[in-house]
């Protein structure tokens, strides 16, 4: 009797306990709490989130080589679905669901971001890869601030268009709630703020700051070979610049540029991960994957099969006219990234076709070697020195922007502003043309043209068909999907 | 007590079907023993008016040899959704059981919904459940009363079964020994065939190609005895090398049991041992509903007899030859081993108190081995040989503790009667299991996974752990006045890991009252012995989430490398957890009416029952990131009669007796409530589903308001008619019974109890012999076959039972 006693208090005093009834079940998943006990789960979350931005509806496909392109006409839309994208149809393209998986997947990776910021901030886990959890927390900040500023110059109109347009929220917690929309001046300012404390965090440790350094890998920790493919510091810096172009705040958007460029006036040449090519020198690596700042890396059957889907079998032409938007026959881009089709007709199958590796890096596995297919450009070396160029221009330095237009384009085997710097008429009108002509060329594929015009507001953009489209915010604005708050 | 042991005397006493109390004061404290049930009944589990008690010899009535197909023949409010498609399989296991309808829809589709199953109070695995053995059994209780339902708390919404073992007689040592032969046959009544091949050169009857008579054979060895200090009761069984009605299935049953009790003074100990080993074989001819696919023309072996290793050569497609791959080494075994414990102990205090313990553990280990010959068609297409032949092994565990602790109180003052109860209860479950299987055996005879050459790359393994962490106490107060009136209530708080934190604490309630109206003076004399009305209602809950549904989890994407070659793997958040999910509540309302005159007894309930809180999703603004969440939004009424009339037509007169019961129940099922933005979400998995599955047996239905949840395919009335005939030493019983549409001949028994004076002189004091017949006829309007992956059986028994 008396053991019975025991025993049923001894099951009281353990029913007592809280921590009883903490009982979660193992099976393919494990709950948070557990996850974040270790070092390396941080880096896994973080990576999840890159994973997800490589999906078709969003890098994958619908912001880089897919709706965003048609939208700056740069393609010849060959069905309903990519006709809407040049008309401008939202209804139509929404139909398809196309708008509303946008806005879900990239508030799906800002919430996955949350919880991890969330998680890193109040861990107490020792992190014993020095400076990685600063890193990986910068990084956190600086894509929620990046994932926010895309999906602004996509539902937002330009500033100056509308400054107190309202339409997104800006989420900074994992969960069900969802804030009021805020205005783009509002957003703008939060962006700014996640963006500056990632590059807080980041310059103190990020490796691209002294480049890539040799030493063996161990599982877990940060690969300096792999920051092009993570928001690295000038990653982040780049982004700053993007946006403050974005703002008109040209001053800042020099600066960002230029401190951008540092990587290439701070490291040695073999120890840079981002330069730009020189003719003759990118192999097969088409997109001229090293002027990456940060790209998004892609499987085989990712960017690389969609890309084949479109230019190989499809056949989808560029816009009429892709020889004089690439006058000079030198220009790499125009070599390596367009076939001839004959008849003046040109497909795209290069750039981000099968064909197309990244250099430098080759794993051999046995006694296969094997290159990583393309990946997803998602700010570059070439954008940075265009918004370096327009914000010394806009603030009426001409010639000292022709200068970083002429060492993109020298890296391009072209010449096109520098025959004209020859000639003699570069005035800010005519490095304004030379740099919306650049927009023309160095973006292709890559969801770019479409935001240039819509910035700047341009009332009318030459169609893929040589036509004028005339633009209003409609047109440029799409609606928010329905369900989005 | 000798009614419960008796094996073959049919007692002609008409049971007390629907209720065995209600009448009497002690509702709360049965071990004050003026009920009837009060044998063994655990410190939770006294009846109400609404269960259903059903004692041994009505359920030895229905069946002698299987406990189960017993109760599903006798209570017409139990559906066992899955028997049409599994049939009379060796080792079948219910999936998906109701009691009263189904009052939830489950989110995962092969997520099984079942009672809760329990033996002397304590929770028991399910196969350990099923293989109780009948002759063990003295009741089985059906709780439907809301008032004993809600002391289920969050295990009670899917109803709750239990079992009361038969204690030992007390007296000298007493030796029985009980035999049984089964023969079992395939009913393929429901398998119409096509005789348009009759003129065909070959006409293969596939459908009797795997079929042969199941036999088993069981014995038991029963001792027991005692006085009223110690009590004991040793039992084995053994029913070796069981044959089901499919070539090569199989089923053999180890049992050993030993109960000991000690009464002294106040205090009560008792200790049930029961060990079971059960082994299983599936046939060698795998499933049956692939017979029906082939056709007549195709001839299993060539003239001299040597099967063809594919079916339909001279096409492109060919296909598995079933007599083939029993020819060969291929075999899907289950062995399980159980071992359950249940210790009580009952101290009865002054002044009316006594305090109740009980403890019980339960371990269930079982491993199943699949393997698949190197030399099986399924390999006909594939080149090379090094990944054919495959063997799985899964393994499945459990392990649970239970304790209770309780504490009550009975009085009587003046014409009132008091009873109070105080109990706490725990339960602590532990359920595992893993699986892997490797591939690529070099030759038929290397039946083992030691000789496969890999784990199969693209089935990795499987694993899963789950616990139950369930507390549970319980207060319930009961009044009685004047035998006449009587309130009881109880209310019971659940707190359990299976919960979700932010709602972990779970209250139900149950309250009931009672009219007993033959009590009173103006129904005095008039010959009616009982007529009562109560009315009760309450409430209890069941969990269809996981811990995953609460809890932030992350997985590893594993195959989706982030940087191709570089091993750089991410975690994925899987879903938007709700901290705030809440269990699914069952209000039940019941309505009772018991009637008892002369030899007329006679039992209706109606009942109405909602469940509230049932699984939805629902949907959340993209601006989260997450297109739904978990949310409890659903709502599922079942509402419904059951009745029973029974009478003793004859009483022995000039040595006959004769008795007949007819029993029935009608359910409506209603969903009541579903969110649109789920109902579609749901209905295009459904269709999503049965497209991918289109072969399977039992498509998932739609789920629409207003309509019953699945779609009207379960059917809404149950009934039995069943009758007793004996005359002196003879007896004889059958049981019809109704299922929507389908009538059957459920139960056909014919037996002769011996004299007791013919054998006093070897000293055996019973003697009792019986054929009996389970299923004999079945008849069914539907064209839908019953018995898809297994045939259903005519079941024919002798049974002799023989004690000193």
């Amino acid at each position: 009797m008396k053991k019975i006693i025991y025993i049923s208090l001894l099951l009281l005093a353990t029913t007592s306990c809280s921590d009883w009834f903490d009982a979660p079940s193992d099976n393919t998943s494990v709950t948070d709490k557990k996850f974040f006990e270790d070092e390396n789960s941080f880096y896994n979350a973080l990576t999840d989130i890159y994973t997800q931005l490589r999906q078709p509806a969003l890098y994958g496909e619908n912001l880089s080589v897919g709706m965003l392109e048609f939208m700056g006409q740069n393609f010849v839309p060959v069905d309903e679905n990519t006709r809407a994208y040049s008309k401008f149809d939202y209804a139509a393209i929404e139909r398809n669901g196309i708008l509303s998986a946008i806005w879900k997947e990239m508030y799906h990776a800002i919430s996955c971001t949350n919880k991890l910021i969330k998680e890193i901030e109040a861990t107490d886990v020792v992190f014993y890869n020095k400076g990685q959890k600063e890193i990986i927390t910068g990084e956190a900040y600086a894509l929620r601030g990046a994932l926010h500023f895309e999906l602004l110059r996509l539902f937002h109109p330009s500033l100056n268009e509308n400054p107190n347009y309202a339409a997104l929220p800006y989420m900074t917690d994992f969960g069900t709630a969802v804030g009021a929309p805020l205005t783009t001046v509002d957003l703008l300012s939060l962006i700014k703020s996640d963006l500056r404390h990632a590059t807080e965090l980041l310059k103190p440790h990020d490796p691209i700051l002294t480049g890539i350094s040799l030493h063996p890998i161990t599982p877990g920790e940060i690969d300096s070979r792999l920051r092009t493919f993570e928001m690295n510091y000038y990653a982040v810096t780049a982004m700053l610049a993007r946006v403050s172009l974005y703002e008109g705040n040209y001053t800042d958007a020099f600066q960002y540029a230029d401190e951008t460029f540092n990587h290439l006036r701070n490291v040695e040449t073999r120890n840079q991960v981002f330069y730009y090519f020189t003719p003759g020198k990118y192999g097969p690596d088409f997109s001229f994957s090293r002027e990456h700042i940060f790209g998004i890396a892609s499987p085989p059957d990712g960017l690389t099969e969609v890309a084949e889907r479109m230019f190989a079998e499809r056949k989808i032409k560029t816009r009429t006219g892709l020889r004089y938007i690439f006058p000079e026959a030198s220009d790499i881009r125009y070599r390596a990234w367009f076939n001839a089709e004959g008849g003046n007709e040109y497909v795209m199958s290069g750039k981000f076709g099968k064909e197309s590796l990244l250099i430098d890096y080759n794993k051999t596995t046995g006694q296969e070697t094997t290159s990583l297919p393309v990946r997803i450009p998602f700010i570059k070396l070439g954008e940075v020195a265009l918004i370096a160029a327009e914000s010394l221009n806009e603030t009426d330095r001409p010639e000292l922007a022709a200068q970083w237009l002429i060492d993109m384009e020298t890296s391009k085997g072209a010449s096109y502003v520098a025959s004209r710097q020859q000639s003699g008429t570069l005035d800010k009108v005519a490095v304004r043309e030379a740099i919306a002509e650049e927009y023309a060329r160095e973006f292709w594929g890559e969801g770019q043209l479409f935001f240039y015009h819509k910035r700047l507001n341009h009332s009318r953009i030459s169609a893929f068909d040589g036509s004028t489209i005339e633009m209003d915010s409609k047109k440029y604005t799409p609606p928010v999907p329905e369900n989005a708050l | 007590m000798s009614l419960h042991h008796k094996f073959f005397k049919t007692q002609l006493t008409i049971p007390l079907l629907l209720a065995a109390v209600a009448l009497n004061t002690s509702i709360l404290c049965g071990y004050a023993g003026t009920t009837s049930y009060s044998t063994g009944s655990s410190a939770f589990s006294p009846a109400a008016p609404a269960d259903r008690v059903i004692t041994a010899d009505e359920l030895k009535r229905a069946s002698l040899t299987d406990w189960w197909e017993a109760l599903r023949i006798l209570e017409p409010s139990l559906y066992d959704e899955m028997k049409p498609v599994y049939g009379d399989a060796p080792g079948y296991l219910p999936s998906s059981v109701t009691v009263r309808g189904k009052n939830h829809w489950t989110m995962n589709s092969d997520r099984i919904s079942l009672p809760l199953f329990i033996i002397d109070g304590a929770r028991v695995p399910l196969r350990q459940m099923m293989n109780m053995d009948i002759n063990d059994i003295a009741e089985v209780i059906v709780y439907k009363d809301p008032v004993s339902l809600s002391r289920f708390g969050i295990d009670g919404g899917d109803g709750v079964i239990e079992i009361v073992t038969r204690k030992p007689e007390v007296g000298r040592v007493k030796v029985s020994y009980l035999f049984n032969a089964v023969f079992q046959n395939a009913d393929l009544s429901s398998h119409k065939t096509a005789d348009r091949y009759a003129g065909s050169p070959v006409n293969t009857d596939w459908l009797r190609i795997p079929l042969q008579t199941g036999f088993q054979n069981r014995h038991k060895l029963n001792v027991e005895g005692g006085d009223e200090y110690v009590k004991y009761k040793f039992s084995a069984r053994f029913s070796p090398a069981g044959r089901g009605v499919m070539k090569g299935s199989k089923k053999d049953v180890l049992g050993l049991n030993s109960y000991i009790e000690y009464n002294m003074k106040a205090l009560h100990i008792s200790n049930d041992i029961i060990f079971n080993q059960i082994k299983g074989r599936a046939s060698s001819y795998g499933t049956y509903d692939y017979f029906r696919t082939l056709n007549p023309e195709w001839s299993a072996t060539d003239p001299s007899g040597i099967p063809y290793a594919t079916l339909n050569a001279d096409d492109n497609i060919q296909l598995v030859n079933p007599v083939y791959e029993a020819s060969l080494n291929s075999f899907d075994e289950t062995k399980t081993y159980g071992i359950y414990d249940n210790l009580n102990v009952r101290l009865t205090l002054k002044n009316g108190f006594s305090v109740d313990g009980l403890f019980a553990f339960a371990r269930e280990t079982t491993r199943h081995d699949i393997y698949v010959s190197p030399s099986s068609g399924l390999y006909k297409d594939v080149e090379g040989s090094e990944n054919i032949g495959r063997y799985d092994i899964l393994r499945d565990n459990t392990l649970s503790f239970e304790g209770v602790l309780s504490l009550r109180y009975c009085k009587k003052f003046g014409k009132s009667d008091i009873g109070a109860c105080a109990g706490i209860h725990a339960f602590s479950g532990k359920y595992y299991d893993e699986s892997y299987a490797g591939i690529g055996i070099p030759t038929d005879r290397m039946a083992y996974i030691s000789f496969t050459k890999a784990y199969d790359t693209k089935q990795m393994a499987i694993a899963n752990r789950s616990y139950n962490h369930t507390l549970r106490a319980l207060a319930s107060a009961h009044y009685s006045f004047d035998n006449r009136y009587s309130v009881r209530a109880n209310v019971n708080f659940n707190r359990s890991s299976r919960l979700s934190p932010g709602n972990r604490n779970a209250w139900f309630y149950g309250m009931g009252i009672n009219w007993n109206i033959h009590n009173e003076s103006f129904l005095k004399n008039s010959g009616i012995k009982l007529f009562t009305l109560n009315a009760s209602f309450g409430t209890a809950g069941g969990i269809g989430f996981t811990d995953d549904d609460y809890n932030v989890t992350y997985k590893s994407n594993i195959g989706n490398e982030y940087v191709y070659n570089y091993y750089l793997i991410g975690s994925s958040i899987q879903s938007m957890p709700n901290r705030d999910i809440r269990w699914h509540t069952v209000h039940n309302r019941n309505l009772t009416l018991l009637f008892d005159y002369r030899r007329i007894t006679f039992r209706l309930n109606y009942y109405n029952n909602l469940t509230k809180g049932a699984l939805t999703f629902v949907r959340l603004p993209l601006s989260t990131g997450w297109e739904n969440m978990i949310s409890n939004g659903g709502e599922i009424e079942n509402q419904g009669v059951e009745f029973y009339l029974g009478a003793r037509i004859l009483d022995d007169v000039k040595g006959w007796s004769l008795s007949a019961f007819l029993s029935g129940a009608h359910n409506r099922n209603k969903i009541r409530k579903l969110p649109e933005y789920f109902q579609k979400l749901y209905n295009e998995k459904v269709a999503l589903n049965n497209e991918t599955n289109s072969g399977s047996y039992r498509p998932i239905s739609e789920l629409h308001e207003g309509q019953s949840i699945d779609g009207g395919t379960a059917p809404e009335f149950f009934g039995n008619l069943g009758t007793s005939l004996r005359y002196r030493e003879w007896w004889l019983n059958a049981i019809a019974n109704c299922e929507g549409n389908e009538f059957g001949l459920s139960s056909l028994q014919l037996g002769y109890t011996f004299a007791p004076g013919i054998f006093r002189k070897i000293r055996m004091s019973e003697l009792s012999l019986a054929l009996s017949a389970n299923n004999l006829v079945r008849s069914s309007s539907s064209d839908v076959p019953q018995g898809i992956l297994y045939p259903y059986a005519r079941t024919m028994a002798v049974s002799l039972r023989i004690s000193f």
